[in-house]
């Protein structure tokens, strides 16, 4: 039996970034929350330290920071005639797992919405005709509109430190951004991360073509920077370990340093982690949610957590599995297009062409997560003309370097042997001098494209697992073919030594190799109890309670998320039905979908919107601008500054450097330093300062300092005598 | 490519004759030719200290795979051979730890062949794959060339390994061919590619060989100073040389 426990006014299930932003949210209303995330605590300093943070086997390969498949999983097929069977190994999308959830090993890809997706039925129907949109893709408008969200993209984006161009200003589009983008209010909290060759490459090809490329906006810091909760971030380094791994330098946004948090600093708010809800309790004859059932993972208790109101926050696919085994809602049938769990179910088409240059140098290891240039004109374009293709949706085109690693990213020239001394000659030749161009296309719904509980296979709760049938369709077909001609168009324009061309051919959807994390759908939101899952504040249609008690509050809630609301209804990455965060592209098609979660997000009209900060960081930039010299080793520090800080007793990645000068080496009290530099003896003097800075392994070899070293004598000098100055 | 016939032949005797330590350092006479043409330091002052055995592969299995190791990753101007780069430790160890004892692999039945979407569908965990697939193809190699796998001409070996990579061949009592060498492959390339303290990658060859710098990754400056320039690799750093 399990145990009850006291009743609390919120129970919030899976703690990432939908979770997270609720948690704050909710705990700083003043209300009781208790969050239940599955996996463990996730804290920058002991889950992400260097070296071992660099570990491409265990990370990208072992999946280390993923959902554990063993314990449960999803079945697929690719459509009703056949048997579904257990996805044994996770491949084509990584769910996470732990605390910040897939906002943890995301590349930070952050995209607005617009009402080409919100509105979507209406928008084809009116320009189109009804008929335009096939009998079988069951759109719905989602019933909110992109000026509705507006505020809570632009909170987000100051949340999560994305780094990005405006390219619509109030109605006034900005060269070098994003034509296309619905109008914001004001700029990205951060400029554009850096430009790497491919993305320029690209970026000068595509606009020698008349399209119009910008850099891919991103939650990777481009600069130290302070959100307006307080969360520091430091700069980003470019280390090439990004997709599929935690940043040490918290210069990728997630949940963990930032939202969670300012929730914990809430006494009104409760995290339990190892926590696995296996179903929410519901009051049937009332119509309400009255609260969850979970296990604890460390010792097998069941507990029953009583709420007034409960948000699910897990990834898409878990949401639509918990309604399901919790009995909220009527389960979609698409044999008679009736009920609306696991509905709508969406995914994400892609295709891409490989250049290969003799002699250039792309520097594939150097990357963020964002260092991408995009072009929009074939996704956000609502003047690229539909008609002649026959379908919806579109894709977005991009270059650039993320997460190139050496297991699994090794491009070569179709035709290469795979082994052998000739592959390795190719390898050798290849690897630094080739980028590829890709495509990142929406999927439109389907009506038998759906997700419902598995027959034969269970998980260790001994639950049926969640069953997908679903495959591309002839939307996707059209989409990814249009895509496959311009990815090739603006490749072959490039005059490559090879190029491994796009392919345009029909796709079926496969389990594995990875493709896309931006599962979306299942639980949409509507305007129609009959055709969504939730209505438009992300309330169960069944069970309306559950999200909020007071109808009154709902209106402001509905936006909440911050977040990539666009993309995930409001919440973001996970839960979203949304695209999350992708780092791709705001599939067009992805809105569509319409992912969405059950319920809500929310953020409650008593919490108080914040208003950013000023940045310290432009209050001590203005100082320097008056001395000389140190303006100049401040400038040079900005490096440094994504891993120490010049205040004591603020450590980083490395240590504070406060009273640097003439001090001991691996002297304070407190910070964790390597035994290379335990054992180095040195005094930080000028000169070993200088030689540190220089080369670090070759005076403390072994020591962790993950930097390559500053070359230039004078930059060197300044930076020295700026530190030895304490900063000034 | 690899070892022929009659090396084959010794290696196999010499491995089930001692207890195997370092496989790697019996085929050195290759690497470290092969390392000092290309200007690289002796193999003798590179190699880290040598494992003190396998903790799963049986003295047979190791035969098999350093021929396929030696055979995907042979000696050459660029890298030493697969086995001085210590790639069956690599494997060794892979299959012996959680990921080859069938961790995060979902197991339960029942079990069904299903489609090439539908993915990995075996009942066997990374290790028993190994195994089963081992044992399968020495055995089609006897029934055909009348000898195992380790021991076969080259040229044999390459059609066979280009027949079970592209699915033509079934083993008669065995595991899917194309499966077993779809993830022997992948663990190949993890043991050339991933952190030397893996096992594999020995003296970061892998890493050297395509200017891969490895851990020391602060790059925004970089970014601008080696845009479409060689970016100095040459001596790249791994997990160990920072702990």
């Amino acid at each position: 039996m399990a145990k009850k426990l006291k009743e609390v006014d919120a129970v919030i299930i899976g703690l990432g970034w939908t979770g997270g932003i609720l948690a704050k949210e909710l705990s700083e209303a003043g209300l009781r929350v208790v969050a239940l995330e599955r996996g463990r605590m996730t804290s920058t300093e002991t889950d992400f330290q260097l070296p071992q943070v660099r570990d491409e086997l265990r990370y990208v390969h072992r999946q280390e920071l993923m959902q554990d498949a063993a314990r449960d999983t999803l079945t697929m097929r690719n459509n009703h005639d056949q048997e579904a069977l257990p996805v044994r190994r996770l491949g084509a999308f990584l769910p996470g797992e732990g605390v910040g959830g897939s906002g943890v090993h995301w590349s930070g890809g952050t995209w607005r919405w617009s009402d080409m997706e919100f509105r979507a039925r209406t928008m084809y129907s009116e320009r189109y005709g009804r008929n335009f949109i096939p009998p079988e893709m069951n759109l719905v408008d989602w019933g909110i509109t992109y000026a509705e969200m507006e505020p809570w993209f632009d909170r987000f984006e100051r949340t999560a430190a994305v780094s990005g161009r405006a390219g619509n200003l109030d109605g006034r589009i900005q060269a070098g951004g994003n034509p296309f983008e619905a109008p914001r209010k004001r700029d990205y909290p951060l400029p554009p991360l850096k430009e790497v060759l491919s993305s320029r490459t690209f970026g000068q090809a595509s606009a020698a073509l008349g399209y119009h490329p910008f850099p891919r906006p991103a939650a990777n810091a481009s600069q130290a920077y302070t959100n307006p909760d307080g969360a520091r971030f430091g700069a980003c380094q470019y280390c090439g370990f990004c997709q599929r791994f935690g940043c040490e330098a918290n210069a990728k946004a997630s949940a963990h340093f930032t939202v969670v948090p300012a929730a914990m600093r809430q006494p009104s708010f409760e995290l339990r982690t190892r926590s696995w809800v296996t179903r929410i309790l519901k009051d049937e004859a009332a119509r309400r949610v009255t609260g969850v059932v979970y296990t604890n993972l460390l010792t097998g208790e069941e507990f029953e957590q009583p709420a007034s109101m409960v948000f699910l926050c897990t990834f898409t696919l878990n949401n639509v599995h918990l309604m399901l085994v919790s009995g909220i809602g009527q389960p979609y049938d698409p044999k008679s297009d009736t009920g609306v769990i696991g509905r709508n179910y969406c995914y994400e088409t892609r295709t891409g062409a490989t250049l290969f240059f003799e002699g250039r140098h792309f520097n594939p290891f150097m990357s963020a997560g964002g260092t991408n240039t995009v072009i929009d004109d074939f996704n956000a374009n609502w003047a690229f003309d539909r008609g002649p293709l026959n379908a919806l949706g579109g894709y977005i085109v991009s270059s650039g370097n993320n997460t190139n690693l050496p297991i699994g990213n090794r491009p070569l020239p179709r035709g290469t042997p795979a082994w052998g001394s000739a592959w390795k000659a190719a390898v050798a030749k290849w690897w630094g001098s080739a980028m590829s161009i890709s495509s990142s296309g929406g999927a439109m719904p389907h009506r038998w494209n759906w997700l419902d509980l598995d027959p034969t296979y269970r998980n260790a709760f001994g639950q049926p697992l969640l069953r997908m049938t679903y495959d591309f369709r002839e939307n996707e077909h059209r989409i990814n073919a249009h895509a496959a001609q311009v990815v090739n168009q603006i490749a072959k324009s490039l005059n490559a030594t090879h190029m491994n061309a796009a392919s345009g051919a029909p796709q079926s959807w496969s389990v594995g190799p990875y493709l896309s994390t931006h599962n979306a759908g299942g639980t949409i939101m509507g305007t129609d109890p009959r055709r969504s899952a939730v209505n438009p504040f992300l309330q169960s249609w069944g069970c309306p309670q559950p999200v909020h008690r007071r109808r009154q509050r709902v209106r402001a809630q509905r936006g909440l998320p911050a977040d990539r609301p666009g993309r995930s209804a409001g919440l973001s990455h996970r839960g979203r039905g949304a695209a999350p965060l992708r780092e791709e592209p705001r599939a067009a098609g992805v809105g569509l979908m319409r992912g969405v979660h059950p319920m809500i997000p929310t953020r409650s009209r008593t919490a108080a919107w914040r208003g950013v900060l000023v940045l310290a960081a432009l209050g001590m930039s203005a100082t320097a601008m008056a001395q000389g010299d140190a303006r100049r080793g401040e400038a040079l520090f900005a490096e440094c500054s994504a891993c120490h800080s010049m205040k004591a007793g603020e450590h980083g990645v490395g240590p504070s450097l406060a009273g640097i000068a003439g001090r001991r080496a691996a002297t304070i009290e407190g910070f964790r330093y390597s035994p290379a530099m335990r054992r180095a003896a040195v005094d930080w003097t000028a000169q070993n300062l200088d030689a540190f800075i220089a080369d670090p392994q070759k005076l403390m070899p072994g020591n962790r300092m993950p930097y390559s070293g500053l070359a230039q004598e004078r930059d060197r000098a300044e930076l020295v005598a700026w530190l030895m100055r304490g900063g000034r | 490519m690899g070892h022929d016939g009659q090396s084959g032949s010794d290696r196999r005797t010499f491995l089930k004759g001692a207890v195997v330590g370092g496989a790697a350092a019996a085929s050195g006479a290759t690497a470290t030719g092969a390392a000092l043409a290309q200007g690289a330091r002796p193999a003798a002052a590179t190699a880290a200290p040598a494992p003190t055995g396998y903790a799963f592969l049986s003295p047979d299995e190791v035969a098999f795979v350093e021929a396929l190791v030696d055979h995907l990753i042979p000696a050459d101007a660029l890298t030493p051979s697969g086995t001085a780069l210590g790639i069956p430790v690599y494997i060794d160890r892979a299959l012996a730890s959680g990921w080859g004892q069938g961790a995060r692999l979902y197991r339960q039945g029942p079990w069904k062949s299903g489609t090439a979407n539908q993915g990995y569908q075996l009942p066997l965990t990374p290790a028993q794959l190994w195994r089963e697939g081992i044992a399968a193809t020495d055995a089609h190699c006897l029934k055909t060339w009348g000898r195992r796998f380790d021991r076969i001409a080259a040229a044999d070996r390459q059609n066979l390994l280009l027949a079970m990579q592209g699915g033509k061949l079934s083993f008669a009592d065995g595991p899917p061919a194309r499966a077993f060498f779809a993830m022997a492959y992948q663990n190949v390339m993890e043991g050339m590619f991933a952190d030397p303290m893996y096992g594999g990658n020995r003296d970061k060859a892998g890493w050297k060989m395509i200017g891969f710098p490895g851990v020391v990754a602060v790059h925004a400056r970089n970014i601008d100073t080696y845009r479409d320039r060689p970016f100095p690799a040459g001596n790249p750093l791994g997990i160990a040389d920072m702990s």
